[in-house]
């Protein structure tokens, strides 16, 4: 273990008569810092003094005995094994002398201690977590019991979005192409769609909002007849309604078009011909 | 009726005088408060037929008694399993109450209920921990704290419902922030992130850190010095 050969490091080199000690016995190591922190409070080692070139040599020999390399968890060992080295760097050579007003960039044994305390403090705590009576391993509750489908009814509401997005896969459902290209203004207004709406789902008749689609091969049609659908819902002249849970769109007729009320479209006639003109 | 162990048994109260047994159609529309003599008996078989904790208006709806009421069953219920030496616990987690066995049980329970135990690694504790205290974090964050990448732990923790993301940071890039869920309560039987463990002040690390207050000074002896 990459652990148990970086604490190995630790000790002096033995002269070649002695067998070697037996590495340390130390649990399993979660990341350069807890390593680090492991020889600081246990070995009692100073960060100055910690040898960084058995620790990398340590390092390295583990990263060699590897079959596959990981490259993150080998990126955070060299990582923390270069600041080790620049914090070695740091203390045996002499300082320059800053000048004037260059502002000072963290020590790095500092910045080292200061991770290395507050990942104590996470360490310890994720312990304490750990050692908590956790649900489905210490203590048990009742299992879910699935609730029967007959239980659940679908919500027949169908909210804004729903619609939207079922209103956008009829825009790609492309009706087959005319026949010939004829280049032609199609005038649909506000007020006319709704009238056709209207005659279509006459006396409750129901249609799906898609059968009105075939007929309308442009964009501007749908787009035109949708908003007057709506339109036409809003002053409660058909219901929209969804029979099954994301399923087709359905127009519900409520009204005799002849005696429907259709005051509410004056406005759109008048804006329609004001756009006219 | 008493038996020589008196007070560990429970007695089932008599049926209401003039109530009559329920049956069929008359379950589930509860005319009137629960009476009194019945009112923890019926918290219990509330909280018993409840896979998930049941807030105390939930109870006191179910119950038709103020959520007062509920406390004090709940207090009564409590004192009950402890007294008589139930399999049994109620706990507090989240805003509600649940009906748990007691730890000192878990091998055989776990044994029942077969299937694989739930495990939580150090490595996805040690994030748990960050994230539940510095709660919204960043995954940058995290890996300064723990020295390591932590991307692999957090997704499980995302896949097991135990974090969620909470939105983006201001930060440039705008890095996902994470949250623990209303489920990591759940599991570590936690009223709220108060009940937390407290995260201790930092530990001097050398005693000559005068700043930090003195702690005895241990000289390194390399192993076999």
């Amino acid at each position: 273990m990459i652990a148990e050969r970086a604490v190995q490091a630790l000790a002096p080199a033995a002269p070649v008569a002695r067998p070697p000690e037996p590495p340390v016995a130390v649990p399993a190591y979660d990341g350069p810092l807890d390593l680090l922190l492991f020889l600081v409070r246990k070995e009692g080692v100073a960060l100055r003094e910690i040898p960084v070139a058995r620790i990398c040599d340590a390092y390295l020999a583990h990263l060699r005995d590897l079959d596959e390399i990981d490259v993150d968890r080998a990126g955070d060992y060299l990582a923390m094994a270069s600041t080790l080295c620049l914090l070695k760097a740091r203390e045996l050579l002499p300082r320059l002398p800053t000048v004037g007003a260059v502002e000072e960039e963290e020590d790095p044994k500092e910045a080292l201690e200061r991770r290395l305390l507050e990942y104590e403090r996470f360490r310890d705590v994720s312990e304490q977590l750990g050692q908590m009576h956790l649900l489905d391993r210490e203590v048990f509750a009742r299992p879910e019991v699935p609730v029967s489908p007959g239980e659940q009814p679908i919500d027949p509401v169908v909210d804004s979005y729903g619609l939207a997005r079922i209103f956008y896969e009829l825009l790609e459902r492309r009706a087959a192409p005319p026949p010939e290209h004829r280049v032609a203004f199609e005038n649909y207004t506000m007020a006319e769609r709704v009238r056709f709406v209207l005659s279509r789902l006459d006396d409750g008749a129901e249609h799906l909002l898609s059968e009105f689609w075939v007929e309308l091969p442009s964009k501007r049609g749908r787009v035109v007849t949708f908003l007057a659908s709506l339109e036409a819902a809003r002053f409660q002249l058909i219901d929209i309604a969804q029979r099954i849970h994301l399923g087709a769109i359905a127009l519900v007729g409520r009204v005799h078009s002849a005696e429907a009320d259709l005051s509410m479209l004056a406005e759109h006639e008048h804006d329609d011909q004001e756009e006219a003109r | 009726m008493m038996h020589d162990e008196g007070e560990n048994v429970i007695e089932f109260p008599g049926p209401v005088a003039g109530a009559p047994e329920p049956s069929g159609d008359d379950i589930g529309e509860p005319e009137g408060p629960c009476p009194p003599e019945l009112l923890v008996l019926a918290l219990e078989a509330c909280l018993f037929a409840s896979a998930d904790p049941r807030t105390p208006v939930e109870l006191a709806m179910a119950l038709g008694v103020a959520t007062i009421d509920v406390f004090d069953a709940v207090e009564s219920l409590r004192e009950r399993y402890l007294r008589s030496g139930s399999a049994l616990r109620v706990v507090e987690v989240g805003d509600g109450y649940q009906i748990r066995t007691d730890a000192r049980l878990a091998r055989w329970v776990a044994a029942i209920r077969g299937g694989k135990p739930f495990r939580l690694s150090r490595p996805a504790l040690e994030t748990l921990s960050v994230i539940a205290f510095r709660q919204p974090v960043t995954k940058g964050a995290i890996d300064d704290i723990r020295g390591v990448d932590s991307g692999g732990i957090i997704r499980s923790l995302l896949e097991r419902g135990l974090v969620k993301m909470s939105g983006r940071s201001e930060e440039p890039g705008k890095p996902m922030l994470y949250g623990t869920t209303p489920a990591f309560l759940e599991v570590f039987g936690l009223r709220s992130l108060v009940d937390l463990p407290t995260l201790r002040d930092l530990r001097p690390l050398h005693a000559d850190d005068a700043s930090l207050g003195a702690v005895p000074v241990v000289p390194f002896r390399a192993p076999g010095d």
